[in-house]
């Protein structure tokens, strides 16, 4: 097992407000974070960290978040690390998607926009969606009632997850969900995939230029396809093929991301 | 024969002369970027009265390479040569590189083939550094040739270590390369005009001239040496290569 994390700044921001975790826990098991920052909050790039390491420490402790109650938990704690700065719980309006492997499984957890990508052992890459439409649910809203309530009340909690293999694509509208459905779960068989990636929705900013200059959107399942594309898989392997992607495909090819971005990944083969 | 490498090596050849040279296999590798550290001794008869500081010179590089901040992105190579060109160990991470098995690895042979050993090394240094650029990870060097005398028994000429450095530099294997030419008692035989000129004729970075081999300033030119390797692995992701140092 090996776990990689990358991050890096998009065009349009001035602080890189996504942030990325990836490692071993104690137990031995392989655990991802990644959290993005809401841009139209303040001081997200501090809340984005403290929601992962809450969440690590989650990890550490009993294991992935798995309830309702285990998120207001995070979130409780990563407001811990606020108090007696003066920072608003705003702070913490940023989303989390996490994944922890062990005993042949991979558990992962969505709360707000963002992608999950498991690759087969055949190479083909499976994909899940999550978009808010731009107003993601973020786990903050839980800790302000008066925060939920407006929320709630604009009607914005609608979630799209679109699961794509081979082609062929599912789609699930919800509309008015819950506090205590803001997070959905996935759980993925370790015999079937060789590696698990868990992006910002900064994998659905990339765009290029057409001859006649008009910004194209680059599709997300290329970005994916070149993330995981990896030359080998020991230490920091995402590290170095985002490094690559960004510093050399990106450039040569004229893709740019507006968004921060950022990758989070598990390898769940043996050895390179 | 290389005496400090593991089952975790893999040889390489090099095109256009007898010796290859051995790495750590890319798979094993963790860590995102690394400087390749070459380090190329001249071990002929006349460093006899110096084995010992060269020895001391070799193990305080990597001591202090090892207590750098950027030692898990750094790779070492030694080698020596006198009429034949031997590696000690190859390019592998500085985690595995320990003191204390560098002691007696200065063995005093025969002759110098200094194009021999030069050309070899910097041919690793480009080989290698394709195969890691090859599999994304970002790569520079740092070489250095120390040596005591004239080249007396190679089979490549001072043009083909000239052209070997080229090839590193334009060849994009290596974002960037120092190449450092260091003389040892320059002070006599026409040895420091020699040298001058072989740098100027190869291309060499930069050249250091010791004049006198005494302790302190070999005692130095580990410190030299390790500095310089940190230097340019501090430049790695710049796009060039490490302000020369002061030796």
């Amino acid at each position: 097992m090996q776990a990689d994390a990358y991050f890096a700044i998009g065009q349009s921001h001035l602080v890189c407000e996504d942030y990325a975790r990836a490692g071993l826990a104690k137990s031995g098991a392989g655990f991802a974070v990644v959290s993005d920052g809401c841009s139209s909050s303040t001081d997200t790039d501090v809340g984005a960290r403290l929601i992962a390491l809450a969440t690590e420490s989650s990890i550490h402790g009993a294991g992935l978040p798995l309830t309702h109650k285990d998120l207001e938990a995070v979130a409780g704690q990563a407001r811990e690390g606020i108090r007696g700065l003066d920072m608003g719980s705003s702070c913490l309006d940023a989303t989390l998607l996490a994944a922890h492997a062990s005993s042949g499984t991979v558990n992962i957890v969505v709360v707000g926009d963002g992608a999950v990508v498991g690759r087969r052992q055949g190479g083909e890459l499976e994909v899940w969606e999550s978009d808010f439409g731009g107003m993601p649910a973020y786990l903050s809203y839980l800790l302000e009632p008066a925060q939920l309530e407006g929320y709630l009340g604009e009607g914005l909690a609608r979630r799209k997850v679109v699961h794509s293999l081979a082609g062929e694509q599912i789609s699930v509208d919800e509309r008015d969900i819950s506090p205590s459905s803001f997070a959905w779960w996935l759980t993925l068989d370790a015999a079937i995939y060789d590696l698990i990636l868990l992006f910002s929705d900064g994998v659905s900013s990339f765009c290029t230029r057409s001859i006649r200059g008009e910004s194209l959107a680059v599709p997300l399942e290329a970005v994916v396809a070149e993330v995981a594309s990896l030359k080998t898989t020991t230490g920091r392997f995402l590290t170095r093929r985002c490094r690559r992607f960004l510093g050399r495909f990106c450039t040569a090819n004229n893709w740019h991301h507006a968004d921060d971005f950022s990758v989070a990944g598990l390898y769940l083969g043996g050895g390179s | 024969m290389p005496i400090l490498n593991d089952n975790n090596m893999v040889a390489h050849k090099v095109g256009g002369s007898t010796y290859g040279f051995s790495a750590k296999r890319i798979e094993d590798l963790g860590a995102s970027e690394y400087t390749l550290g070459l380090i190329i001794v001249d071990v002929s008869g006349s460093v006899d009265p110096y084995q010992a500081d060269i020895e001391a010179a070799v193990k305080e590089v990597v001591r202090s390479c090892r207590r750098s901040p950027r030692a898990d992105n750094m790779m070492m190579r030694l080698v020596l040569f006198d009429d034949k060109v031997s590696e000690v160990h190859g390019y592998k991470p500085l985690s595995e590189c320990h003191e204390a098995d560098y002691d007696g690895c200065i063995q005093i042979g025969g002759m110098t083939a200094l194009y021999d050993a030069a050309y070899n090394g910097i041919k690793s240094a480009t080989a290698y550094g394709r195969a890691l650029t090859e599999q994304d990870f970002d790569v520079n060097a740092a070489v250095f040739v120390i040596t005591d005398g004239m080249d007396n028994h190679s089979t490549v000429t001072h043009s083909m270590v000239g052209d070997a450095l080229t090839e590193a530099v334009t060849s994009e294997s290596l974002e960037s390369i120092v190449s450092i030419l260091i003389g040892v008692n320059t002070d006599q035989g026409g040895l420091n005009q020699y040298l001058k000129d072989l740098k100027d004729a190869a291309g060499f970075t930069e050249y250091v001239a010791i004049g006198k081999a005494t302790v302190n300033q070999l005692a130095k030119l580990g410190g030299f040496v390790s500095r310089s390797i940190a230097s340019q692995s501090q430049a790695l992701g710049s796009g060039g290569a490490s302000r020369s140092l002061s030796f």
